[in-house]
Formats: structure tokens, C-alpha cells, sequence
């Protein structure tokens, strides 16, 4: 039923008293889950907490894993929660930052011409390249929480979408239509900054 | 296909979630559609650009953190309720075995010390078939007794890595159906390891020992130390009730 070396098996290898196994399962999942919340949350250091404190309830819940359920949708629902559970935390300082700084008014300020200095692409790709991560990782950010998850877990993660309903607590088609909206929103985001078929074309990412 | 009806599966085509026969029909429906076409462009485009956002690593020192929490849930675990010992992972056995081996030998130079006198050996024919023989015998007290006496025992026993050591030696035997030998570690650790934090499990090993055995009584008497010492154990405290209603099944 599950592949010698997948994530079920080591997982069942694990409870069984293999803790290499778990290394392994550690190892495989470490960028995903780490990158999954840091896009969640917006902060790398929390995405370093909540990687280890997933890995950890994951410890704590192998006794009576069963295998019924994909190893990742267990995975990312223990880490979604992680994620939703630090945004609650800091939604009332959250809240206060946003006031304070301004949200719509600052039309433009980030579009590419307004961050390279001469428009000259090839004088400093890497600095080209970082302003091209910001505009990104904004556009992530400012995607509506329902949203940016169900984006994140079939973009980066490669959850389907009925995976991701399990995970979101969500019907499938609840799932695909928050995609389409997110898709729709970033696509907006890459147009108001400029980033167009010629900038992606050139392969600066 | 009707546009509205391409639309509907256009995300699931972009993410390859369609079976290969609806794959082939957007593909058809595209070529000849330039509003569907525009709008799958749209998605594929979006969906390309993002990918290569960047993702994050967590340090060493995050992994390592986990892993080291994984490796103390295991031990933490107990092991009277491992039900497989991982015997097919010989990297992580190798300490055990270690560990065994270096016990073994104290056990043995133990017993040779000992020993009983010269006299009282067995003639040498039979001491030999009992050592090929896989024994169906338990030491019995007198050995029990001669080493809970002996203070370089109790000194090993009371160092707690020596003593989990030990149990790990005495867990081995015991999965390798080497009872006698588990046996002795079990009882050694009984007599001596008093504090040592699976001293509940031992008492349970040497019920379990006796109980094999078919020594009803004994393995009761240990279950119940075992009980006395962690009184959490709901599934031995079943046990002894339905030995103990066996016995008095038995004697009436």
C-alpha cells in the first residue's frame, strides 16, 4: 500500500523505534515546511519556530499515527495551525502597524523602474533580482489569509486540492476558487510592478 | 467543450490534476479559443513567476533539535510495549550490542566469582550439554542471591547509564527469546537498580519471564511490584485480574 521509502513508511519505521526514519522524513520536509510558514507568517525566524514545533507535535502524535491519511496533509495541517495560531497572537500589533503605515497610498513606490537604479538590468542583476523576491514576497503577503494558504500549499507544496480541503477544513471547490482568486490577485501584483513576459523571459529570477 | 465548462477545469489542467482525457480536451479547446487561451496563459504565467519565490532552510541547529527530541521520545517510550525491536537496523543497534556484549561479560566474570565451589560443579559432561542446550530453566535464587550480594554489582547498577544499558542488553535477549539471560540482567537490575526509572518495566519483564515459564504465581507477584511501582498501567492491572481469576479458576 505505501512505498517502501515514503513518507507513511517512515513514519510507521519511526513509531516502530527507527529514529532515523524520522531524520529522513525531517530532512525531506524541513524547506517546505519551513518556506510554507514563512510565507504564512512573513517572518523567517517564526518560520524556523513553527518548523520545529510542527516536527515536535509530529513526536508527540506518532503513537498513534495510522498511516490511513497522506503523510503531508497531517504535516501542513499541524503547521497551518501553528501559522494561524502565531497570526491570532500578533493580529492586535498587526493591526496597529497597518495604520500606521499607510496601506494604497504608496501607488508605485515599488514597481521595478522605481528600484533599479537607470532602468539597467544587467548592471546588478543580483540587486535586480532581490527587488524581484520583494515584489513577490509582498504580493504573497497581501493576499487574503484563506487565500495565500490554499496558494501556498498547491503552489510550493504540491498538495492537491482536495488534500488542501482536508487540510483547510474546506470544500474542494471552496479550495479551487480561493485559488483562482489568489492567482488573479498576484497576477495583478506582478502587472503593478512591472514584472512582465520580457523581465521572466530573461531568467533574472 | 464549451468555454464555461473549460474555464471550470483550467486550474486543475495548470496544476495537472486532470486525467490525460480532459488534459487533451482544454488542449484542443485552447488552441482554437483565444479568450480560454489568454486565460490559461494568465494562470500559467502567474503560476511560473511565483514559483521561484524564494523558500526558506531552516539551520542545522532546528533540524538537529528536532531529531534529538525524536531520538528521547523513543527512549522515553517504554520499551515493555516496543513490540518490535528494530533488530533489521543495524546502525542503530550497534550501541545496544555494544552495550550487551560489554554487560555480558561483566554478568559472566560475576558468575565465574561466584561460582559455586569446586566441589559442587557439575561433572563436566553435563555442564557442557547445559551450555549447548538452550536452558528452559531460570536461575533460581541461590544466584539471585549471590550476586545482590556483591557490592561491585550494586556500584554498576547504580549508575544510571549502566543500569539503561543493561536493560537495553536484557530487552535484546529477551526479544531473541533468550530468556534465561534476560532473566538474569532483569533480576539484576531488580535486586540492585532500585531508582532506575524503568524499574516498573523490569518487575513486568520478570512477571512476563515467570509467566512463560508457566509460573502463575511469581509472574502475579512481580506484576503487582510492578504495579506498586507505576500505578499507571491499566493494561497490566487487567492482567493481573485475569490471573488472578485463572488461579482461583484452576485450584477449585
Amino acid at each position: 500500500m505505501f512505498k517502501e521509502d515514503g513518507d507513511e513508511m517512515l513514519m510507521l519505521r519511526y513509531q516502530r523505534g527507527d529514529a532515523e526514519a524520522f531524520r529522513t522524513l525531517i530532512l525531506r520536509h524541513r524547506i517546505g515546511v519551513t518556506s510554507f510558514a514563512y510565507r504564512y507568517v512573513g517572518d523567517s525566524q517564526v518560520a524556523e519556530d513553527i518548523f520545529q514545533e510542527t516536527f515536535l507535535r509530529l513526536i508527540q502524535k506518532v503513537k498513534r499515527y495510522k498511516a490511513q491519511a497522506k503523510f503531508t496533509t497531517l504535516l501542513y495541517t499541524i503547521a497551518r495551525n501553528l501559522c494561524i495560531d502565531h497570526l491570532r497572537k500578533m493580529e492586535h500589533r498587526k493591526h496597529q502597524s497597518l495604520n500606521a503605515g499607510g496601506g494604497e497610498d504608496d501607488e508605485g513606490s515599488d514597481t521595478l523602474e522605481n528600484m533599479i537604479p537607470g532602468k539597467s538590468i544587467d548592471a546588478d542583476r543580483s540587486v535586480f533580482r532581490k527587488e524581484i523576491q520583494k515584489v513577490l514576497k509582498k504580493a504573497i503577503d497581501s493576499l487574503p489569509e484563506e487565500q495565500r494558504e490554499v496558494f501556498v500549499l498547491r503552489e510550493y507544496q504540491d498538495l492537491r486540492f482536495r488534500e488542501i480541503a482536508k487540510v483547510t477544513r474546506t470544500a474542494t471547490n471552496t479550495v479551487k476558487s480561493r485559488m483562482r482568486y489568489a492567482l488573479a490577485n498576484l497576477r495583478k501584483a506582478l502587472a503593478k510592478a512591472r514584472i512582465t513576459e520580457e523581465v521572466v523571459r530573461d531568467e533574472v529570477l | 467543450m464549451k468555454c464555461s465548462k473549460i474555464q471550470d477545469i483550467l486550474l486543475d489542467y495548470v496544476y495537472g490534476e486532470l486525467e490525460p482525457a480532459d488534459a487533451v480536451k482544454v488542449e484542443e479547446h485552447v488552441r482554437v479559443c483565444a479568450e480560454c487561451a489568454s486565460a490559461l496563459h494568465e494562470m500559467e504565467f502567474t503560476s511560473k513567476v511565483f514559483k521561484k519565490a524564494e523558500s526558506r532552510v531552516p539551520s542545522n541547529h532546528a533540524v538537529e533539535n528536532i531529531f534529538r527530541a525524536a531520538s528521547e521520545a523513543l527512549r522515553e517510550e517504554e520499551p515493555a510495549e516496543r513490540k518490535i525491536i528494530p533488530l533489521f537496523n543495524r546502525e542503530s543497534l550497534r550501541p545496544f550490542l555494544v552495550g550487551a556484549a560489554s554487560v555480558m561479560l561483566i554478568i559472566g566474570t560475576v558468575m565465574w566469582i561466584f561460582r559455586p565451589p569446586a566441589s559442587q560443579q557439575p561433572v563436566p559432561p553435563e555442564a557442557v550439554k547445559e551450555a549447548i542446550v538452550p536452558t528452559t530453566k531460570l536461575p533460581e535464587d541461590d544466584f539471585i542471591t549471590r550476586v545482590s550480594a556483591n557490592p561491585e554489582v550494586s556500584r554498576l547498577t547504580s549508575n544510571p547509564q549502566a543500569a539503561e544499558n543493561m536493560f537495553e542488553a536484557a530487552n535484546i535477549l529477551y526479544a531473541q527469546e533468550s530468556y534465561d539471560g534476560a532473566f538474569r540482567l532483569y533480576m539484576i537490575l531488580y535486586k540492585n537498580a532500585t531508582d532506575f526509572k524503568y524499574n516498573y518495566l523490569v518487575s513486568q519483564r520478570i512477571g512476563e519471564i515467570y509467566e512463560r515459564f508457566g509460573r502463575t504465581e511469581k509472574a502475579l507477584e512481580y506484576y503487582g511490584k510492578s504495579v506498586e511501582q507505576n500505578s499507571t498501567q491499566k493494561e497490566l492491572k487487567d492482567k493481573i485480574d485475569r490471573l488472578n481469576a485463572e488461579l482461583s479458576r484452576r485450584s477449585s
